[in-house]
């Protein structure tokens, strides 16, 4: 039950109490320790403190803490989480995760992990369940060889892990948030209109074309 | 200043030609870029008083390295020996062409961005602000037509100024995210303290996955990459690209103003696509038009062919007659000439009424609806889409055909594009079959040839497929809008791409006339005619007919003047039923077509592979050639 009071959002509507921050830092901690761990085995305590800022106080506050929540344990300089801790920042470091995944796939926004930093605390489990969903609908998303003859969609990301093909996509005009329009289907073949132009692409490409029928104007 | 460089940049269709042209007219020198067919123009021409050297480059939609154009261009771009770039931008979909100039503006290199097409896109209710334009992008922007020459001594104006630009350019900042930037500034300090770019964009470079800039590091990328980066950022490249394509999109949405439009009925331009795309009957009439085309070759070349041939007889004939020549000087000369009219009447003819017509259906947006719908026929073929272009180009000649084969992914493709070169007729071909087989006897038997042909090019490449697998690659074609065309660019262009022709094929034609005449003086032809006996036994040709095929190796264009020699005269028909001169077009089609293509295939893709397509292809079409013979023959006609 520990576990979960610690994941709970901080409420809205108010300035963060001293508390709220208490709580706030104590996850990015969790999360700091958890991703130090995977890269280097451990956490040291002068790196955790470089990542996650704030000060020696703090530090030493929430380490108590979290240490009496049973979740970290100290081995000399260093911190390790328990398994009951590391439960817990996987599921922090998931959630934070979801939500750059989130930001990035919903409004291709470049700045996407540092709202991710920010939004996370905020993040009630029922709205996280709500954006999953969502990002869910998304995954299902049509692409270009679905679309009729003269339907119209706009492109919500390209899915081609060639650079140099992105590259030539962007450039041709097929981009993310442009508007698109089915012209002709051919045999392997399609024929789209972008920006008043058409070109010619093959199923290969159209079926990595991840595209959206209705407007996606509520994300604002 | 003494003199000025100046480098055309633009995406394709921009209208990067019409503009040289506008500036230099036909004073053009196209250089095909070392070993590629991607074809780099150069033009001098002076403007306000000053020498420009102006270098028009391939069309790319983005700089990065995934064709051959873009490798070329992208190799022109950075090299920095020319003070000057005009970036040509199509006002009609500024967007994406904003995203290439973008790329521009970061590696700090003097650019005056030229907006074209400015009228299309205000009829479509596109309006740009050029001077909101031009603060954003930091560097001088301004409108041109190149066809009624607005914009062009605006332009010249900022070409004479070039110092000035060159100190008052300073590279254009993309702020990226935190993640990236701090990638950038890594990268940045670990990059050779002296570029011939802005550092910053040989970093970006360097992150976007270019192997070029990478090479430069003093370690590799993903070692320089802070942790942390590659956490945030799996996909770095593709966030870098998707950043600049946002800020291509926001200064659009800036400086572009969309006025409404009345609601027109489908111009004429939609409803030809719809015909020529359509997925049922859009490739019967793509294919109509290229017949069309090569049936009006056939009428006009072989008009021009007939007066050039008789022209060059009755000259040998007086020649020889009034300054009274006989033995070796009788046969050297006349066989010279009789190259060089069948060099004029048959290759000139036929070969500069391909280009025209290639010209124009590539001026007119027309050529890549035919692309279209030649690609998707092609993919049942495994060969990949775009290897028609390089097949197209076949059409005119087989040797840059093979090194514009370059253009497809993979060693395979190129190999299995190139084998349909053993059949499917270039230019030369086309006239063996068209000057001989169609004129001596008859259309039909013409028609057969090149079919026959065709298939047999496609089915020896489709059997090279049981040693060489093709790997599916994508297919990407842009089809630009429908334009009229300018005929003086046709012409330049035409011409352009003939002087290769001309400069090269017509002395080889001369030359080899009077080695042919040598040879006959000597004796060395009958002692090379006896050991093809059996050929000619196997194909039902005389022996004396199957000696122009040698020739014909040697330099196609040969083929018909050197029948015409052991024939002695060019009244054909006389000596040759109409099935064997279809049966003499058939053999002279289906081969490895000469030297110069065996030679190219070498170069290539090594000697083993110019040894076996070259042999093998021989074989292959006196194999075909001779089953149909024996065929007819005992059908019994």
């Amino acid at each position: 039950m520990d576990a979960l009071r610690i994941t709970n959002e901080v409420p809205l509507g108010r300035l963060p109490s001293l508390n709220d921050i208490l709580k706030m830092y104590k996850e990015d901690l969790l999360r700091a320790i958890l991703e130090f761990g995977r890269k280097n085995g451990e956490a040291d305590t002068n790196d955790l403190i470089a990542d996650v800022g704030g000060d020696q106080r703090l530090f030493e506050q929430a380490t108590l803490d979290l240490e009496k929540e049973n979740l970290i344990t100290k081995k000399g300089a260093c911190i390790v989480l328990t398994p009951a801790g590391r439960e817990v920042a996987e599921k922090i470091y998931a959630k934070h995760r979801f939500i750059e995944e989130y930001f990035s796939e919903v409004f291709n926004e470049p700045d996407v992990h540092i709202l991710a930093h920010a939004l996370e605390h905020y993040v009630s489990d029922s709205l996280l369940a709500k954006m999953q969903g969502e990002l869910a609908l998304m995954s299902e998303t049509l692409n270009l060889s679905d679309l009729k003859t003269g339907e119209e969609a706009t492109i919500l990301a390209i899915a081609v892990s060639d650079k140099k093909l992105f590259s030539r996509l962007l450039g041709i005009g097929l981009s993310p948030r442009s508007k698109v329009k089915l012209f002709e289907k051919l045999p392997g073949q399609l024929v789209v209109e972008v920006e008043g132009r058409k070109i010619a692409l093959d199923t290969f490409i159209a079926n990595k074309v991840l595209v959206s029928k209705e407007d996606r104007k509520k994300a604002g | 200043m003494e003199s000025i460089k100046v480098l055309l940049v633009g995406q394709p269709n921009s209208g990067k030609s019409s503009l040289l042209n506008a500036l230099a007219g036909a004073k053009a020198i196209v250089s095909n870029y070392p070993g590629t067919t991607v074809e780099v123009t150069k033009a001098h021409t002076l403007l306000e008083r000053i020498e420009v050297e102006i270098i028009d480059t391939p069309g790319i939609y983005s700089l990065s390295d995934a064709t051959l154009e873009e490798k070329v261009t992208k190799e022109h771009i950075l090299n920095r020996d020319y003070d000057l770039i005009v970036n040509l931008v199509d006002a009609t979909s500024l967007e994406r062409g904003f995203y290439l100039t973008l790329q521009l503006r970061e590696t700090g290199i003097p650019l005056v961005v030229a907006l074209n097409f400015v009228e299309d896109a205000r009829r479509k209710g596109v309006v740009t602000n050029i001077n909101k334009l031009s603060d954003a992008l930091g560097a001088p922007v301004i409108t041109i037509n190149p066809l009624t020459g607005h914009g062009l001594k605006a332009l010249s104006l900022i070409i004479s100024e070039t110092d000035k630009l060159q100190t008052e350019i300073k590279p254009l900042i993309i702020q990226y995210d935190d993640h990236i930037e701090e990638a950038l500034k890594e990268i940045y300090s670990n990059l050779p303290a002296s570029m011939k770019v802005y550092r910053r964009f040989a970093a970006l470079r360097a992150l976007e996955g270019d192997e070029e800039f990478n090479s430069l590091l003093t370690d590799s990328i993903d070692k320089l990459l802070p942790e942390e980066v590659k956490q945030y950022h799996p996909d770095l490249s593709g966030d870098i690209m998707l950043t600049r394509y946002g800020c291509a999109s926001s200064f659009c949405k800036q400086c572009v103003k969309l006025t409404s439009i009345r609601e027109l009925k489908e111009p004429f331009s939609e409803k030809l696509d719809r015909v020529l795309m359509n997925q049922h009957y859009g490739w019967i009439l793509c294919l109509s038009t290229i017949i069309a085309i090569f049936y009006i070759m056939l009428v006009l070349g072989g008009f021009l062919q007939d007066k050039s041939v008789e022209a060059a007889e009755a000259m040998v004939a007086w020649i020889i007659r009034s300054w009274s020549l006989t033995g070796v000087a009788a046969d050297v000369l006349g066989n010279a000439l009789r190259g060089a009219a069948s060099g004029v009447g048959i290759a000139l003819a036929y070969v500069l009424i391909f280009y025209i017509f290639l010209s124009l259906l590539e001026d007119t947006g027309l050529l890549s609806r035919i692309v279209l719908s030649f690609s998707r026929f092609l993919a049942k073929l495994d060969l990949p889409g775009n290897a028609v272009v390089p097949m197209m180009l076949n059409f005119g000649c087989t040797v840059p055909a093979i090194s514009a084969t370059r253009i497809l992914r993979t060693r395979a493709e190129r190999l299995r594009a190139t084998a349909t070169f053993v059949g499917i007729p270039c230019s030369s071909r086309t006239a063996i079959i068209m000057g001989l087989v169609a004129s001596y006897a008859g259309v039909n038997y013409a028609i057969a040839t090149y079919v026959i042909a065709i298939v047999s090019g496609l089915f020896f490449s489709k059997i090279s497929g049981l040693f060489v697998k093709v790997e599916p690659s994508p297919f990407l074609l842009e089809l630009p809008p429908y334009r009229k065309p300018l005929l003086h660019n046709v012409a330049v262009k035409s011409w352009i791409r003939m002087q290769d022709f001309v400069k090269v094929v017509i002395p080889l034609l001369i030359f080899g006339g009077v080695v042919y005449g040598l040879m006959e003086y000597v004796g060395l032809v009958d002692f090379l005619i006896q050991p093809l006996t059996p050929l000619g036994l196997w194909l039902r040709l005389p022996p004396e007919a199957v000696l122009p095929f040698i020739y014909g190796y040697l330099q196609k264009d040969l083929t018909i003047s050197m029948l015409f020699t052991v024939l002695g005269t060019t009244d054909i028909s006389s000596y040759l039923s109409s099935t064997q001169i279809f049966i003499f077009g058939l053999q002279a089609s289906i081969q490895f077509p000469c030297i110069i293509a065996s030679s190219m295939v070498w170069k290539e893709f090594g000697w083993k592979v110019a040894v076996y397509l070259t042999f093998s292809g021989f074989l292959y079409g006196i194999l075909v050639t001779g089953l149909i013979s024996n065929f007819i023959a005992v059908l019994g006609f």
